[in-house]
């Protein structure tokens, strides 16, 4: 049963989840995205019930072109939805800021979630800037059950107004999960008319004046949603002390808080008497800010601290208001270095925070790191964060014993990826190169493990798409050696494809290697363009990766399967050597789903087994780097075994090994029984002999 | 899921979970009113490891005073064998937990033998998580054992029967732990 669908008033939901459910409540028709996460369940929730309830729901091919959708749709009357983490808010910039200055006609509700704190690695961005360069409508949830709350508002709210509105959550709150009430599904009583009037003065940006007077548009809406999010319950909460509480010494202190640092803050209210003389304003509309309220607060406070993640937007503002109005008001933040404007808050930050506030201790500082005065940022040590793609065995940096051991990232078992880099590094080095001599330059999604020990294989990653430009200005700056750019199949298709053509017209010597599985594996093995499938699960028109490329003037393409290893490496040699562009495409599925690729899965026979005597780098397990490759170091030698029950059979440790010592399970089968009947033919003879 | 039924109110907190490609995961779940999902630094009551190293990670969330539940189950990264780095033994897992005032109780990789449900049904140890949910909720009886059973059947009915066994096995290992602790 669909999380969504579960009867009863109370559901289970993650912070992506409630966004979908009440947009399922509300009506939503068109709903689009592009998996990413944080953010990627909002759009997953949705398929399984899209039939059911009449939607449309799409994973688009891009972040961009999933706006234009939604907006189309909007456009047209109905009410959609389009999600994404908050690197493909940066995708879709260009179309978001020329539909923000056209508005809609029914109702537009773009999700976007910053990974404050980088767990899912990328860019550590705010997302919230956006909202201010395209006088755009700003809501902030502070926890799934407001994600929920929210969204609802935010449809209500760009109906009303036509104003598409951002709700903009971060990993803290998508990734929550809760039980929260949430309300019917009246989808029946949201039917509308569906219609698009031709409007050039509102849908093109043709006339200088007409793009002005669009602008004009734009920030009328904004300000008509701001009215609207005031007047709807619980988007922004305001507390003042009773008067004769407020005082604490002889200061009148209050805090501004936007975002998940309002749970935190919630939590400490429980903990300690000191939060009833503290005024508490807590901002659920970040854009537009309710300015007429905040003014009022800021009138009755004589110290105000400001808490909100990363960038000091609202700190800004509020600065900016108390100028305005001439009050007196210090304000304590990120500009005086008192708090961080990198990574993630938690409780233990936001209650040092209002230690400071409460004692007056903060005198006038100077910024001395973007992270925060050191004070704050030493004494909460991060836990598990660091790069998912890196290492984070530095994690418990405030413990004196043994430390967890360092986990990068690793291809599964069997991966095709893994064949791909693997073979690469063998034409390089058949090449007459060194490792460390030909630059690969690497993109975003599963592709970008090869980065990581024993491959070693990606050197960059920038952005979806990028690793064929970058390797483009890399040839132009002059490096003559061969230089390659890695990406997969949904990497090419989202934003890889502009850059092969411009490569291909520059003229540039290098190499694509497009590791293609026909799907976008990482985030969870959702279809592209090349899967044949739809999101639902309907079939659908395969793009061709080789058409594509040839299409784009490529004369040297290269498809093949990367299990077929010598026929792999002999490939990238010839790219390699190619002048001009040529790509070769490693197409073969994906293996998360564990099937095995060879009915003949593999065993290392022990005897034949040279580890630790004879065989001392183990290539076996050095240079394929398989989990399900295991290296013993409790025995007295190396003891090297694969475990069966995640081994797909790939044969790339069979390749490795030099001593011919990994064979078929039943090879080794054969020669273990045929052990036992030498041993008792032997036994016969020996007792025939001794008869 | 079983916390919900039994009447408590629940937050959970996955921020990321990589361990299918090598990476560590960590959840929090706060069972209890709470604002927030994430469990402050040194308030966890209970830690529960699927992996024996990766409860070191983990260790600045315990209390002073709290249980740790610890699978023996090693996952070494390649970067152990690859850069020679160190895997933590068994008592530097101990000390550490110790040290910090945690009471660690070691969870054998498998159940075979040690509990007559593992030996009658031939339980399979690669269900790390549902046995570990059995014996840390068997040791604890922190939410009743029905609202546990339900929430096992609802949250996977396709493999429900086999789960369900899991658990029990687990549960069993949990109360004699209780026992020989007590």
């Amino acid at each position: 049963m669909n999380v969504l669908t579960i009867p009863g008033k109370r559901l289970f939901l993650s912070g992506d989840e409630a966004v979908a459910r009440a947009a399922l409540e509300v009506g939503v028709q068109v709903a689009t995205g592009y998996p990413g996460n944080p953010g990627t369940k909002a759009i997953t929730a949705l398929i399984p019930i899209a039939h059911q309830f009449g939607m449309t729901v799409e994973w688009s091919v891009n972040e961009k072109v999933a706006l234009e959708v939604a907006t189309g749709a909007a456009w047209a009357g109905q009410r959609s939805l389009v999600a994404m983490k908050m690197s493909g808010v940066n995708v879709m910039a260009d179309s978001l800021l020329s539909i923000a200055h056209s508005g809609v006609n029914g109702a537009l509700v773009i999700y976007a979630v910053d990974d404050v704190g980088t767990y899912f690695g990328m860019v550590e961005q705010d997302s919230r800037h956006y909202a201010l360069l395209a006088s755009l409508p700003l809501l902030m949830p502070a926890s799934p059950e407001e994600a929920y709350k929210m969204t609802r508002t935010a449809f209500a709210v760009s109906e009303q107004t036509g104003a598409p509105v951002l709700i903009l959550s971060t990993t803290a709150v998508s990734n929550s999960i809760t039980a929260m009430k949430v309300g019917r599904i009246e989808r029946d009583t949201q039917e509308r008319a569906v219609g698009f009037q031709r409007n050039l003065a509102k849908f093109t940006k043709a006339v200088p004046q007409w793009c002005r007077d669009q602008h004009a548009d734009a920030i009328t809406r904004l300000e008509q949603a701001g009215e609207l999010f005031g007047q709807a319950a619980e988007t922004n909460l305001l507390f003042i002390p009773d008067h004769h509480k407020h005082r604490k010494g002889n200061k009148r202190l209050g805090i501004v808080v936007a975002g998940v640092s309002y749970s935190y803050l919630q939590e400490l209210q429980g903990r300690s008497d000191d939060f009833a003389s503290i005024a508490i304003f807590k901002l659920g509309s970040v854009h537009p800010l309710p300015q007429e309220a905040l003014r009022d607060f800021l009138a009755q406070v004589d110290v105000v601290l400001v808490l909100e993640e990363l960038e000091p937007l609202i700190e800004t503002q509020v600065l900016a208001l108390i100028a305005e109005a001439g009050l007196h008001v210090r304000v304590l933040g990120k500009r005086t270095g008192l708090l961080p404007r990198v990574g993630d808050y938690s409780l233990e930050l936001v209650e040092e925070a209002v230690a400071k506030l409460i004692e007056g201790e903060v005198g006038q500082q100077t910024p001395t790191s973007p992270r925060g005065r050191e004070g704050i940022e030493t004494r909460y040590p991060t836990i598990n964060r660091g790069s998912t793609l890196g290492f984070h065995g530095h994690s418990t940096r405030d413990i004196k014993v043994v430390a967890p051991p360092a986990r990068s990232l690793e291809f599964c078992p069997g991966c095709p990826h893994r064949m791909t880099y693997y073979a690469l590094n063998r034409a390089i080095e058949r090449l007459g190169y060194t490792h460390d001599e030909v630059i690969t330059t690497g993109d975003a999604g599963c592709t970008i493990i090869g980065m990581n020990a024993p491959l070693d294989a990606c050197w960059t990653e920038v952005s979806m798409g990028a690793s064929i430009g970058i390797a483009q200005g890399l040839k132009y700056a002059g490096i003559e050696r061969p230089v390659l750019a890695a990406m997969g199949d949904g990497t090419f298709y989202h934003n890889g494809i502009a850059g092969l053509l411009n490569a291909v017209q520059s003229g540039v010597n290098l190499t694509l290697i497009v590791l293609d599985n026909s799907c976008i594996a990482m985030t969870g093995m959702q279809p592209d363009a090349g899967t044949g499938r739809r999101a639902d699960g309907e079939p659908t028109i395969r793009a061709d990766i080789a058409m594509i490329v040839r299409g784009c003037g490529v004369e040297c393409v290269r498809r093949l399967n990367p299990y077929d290893l010598s026929k792999m490496i002999e490939t990238l040699q010839e790219a390699m050597k190619f002048p001009g562009v040529s790509v070769v495409i490693a197409e073969a599925p994906c293996t998360t789903q564990g099937v095995l690729i060879n009915e003949r899965p593999v065993q290392v026979d022990q005897d034949a087994c040279m580890a630790g005597r004879g065989c001392e780098d183990t290539p076996c397990y050095h240079k394929v780097g398989c989990p399900s490759v295991l290296l013993s170091l409790d025995d007295v030698r190396p003891r090297l075994s694969i475990d069966t029950a995640t081994c797909v059979a790939c044969g790339l440790c069979m390749d490795a090994c030099p001593f011919d010592a990994i064979k078929p399970v039943a090879d080794l089968e054969q020669k273990q029984q045929d052990v036992r009947n030498t041993i008792a033919v032997a036994n016969v003879l020996r007792r025939n002999i001794e008869d | 899921m079983a916390a919900e039924e039994a009447g408590e109110e629940v937050r959970v907190l996955s921020r990321v979970s990589l361990a299918r490609l090598g990476g560590s995961g960590m959840c929090h779940i706060r069972i209890g009113p709470s604002a927030s999902a994430a469990i402050p630094v040194g308030e966890a009551d209970i830690l529960l490891a699927l992996e024996m190293s990766e409860v070191l990670r983990a260790i600045p969330m315990a209390r002073h005073g709290a249980v740790a539940f610890v699978n023996t189950y090693r996952r070494l990264p390649i970067a152990t064998g690859v850069a020679g780095l160190h895997y933590p033994t068994r008592s530097e897992v101990e000390e550490a937990l110790t040290s910090r005032g945690i009471t660690c109780i070691f969870v054998p990789e498998s159940l075979a033998g040690l509990v007559e449900d593992a030996i009658e049904h031939d339980i399979d140890d690669a269900r790390i998580n549902i046995i570990m949910l059995g014996i840390f909720c068997g040791y604890t009886r922190l939410l009743p054992r029905p609202s546990l059973e339900k929430a096992v059947t609802e949250r996977l009915p396709h493999f429900a029967v086999e789960n369900l066994r899991t658990f029990a096995a687990g549960w069993s290992y949990g109360e004699r732990l209780t026992h020989s602790t007590s």
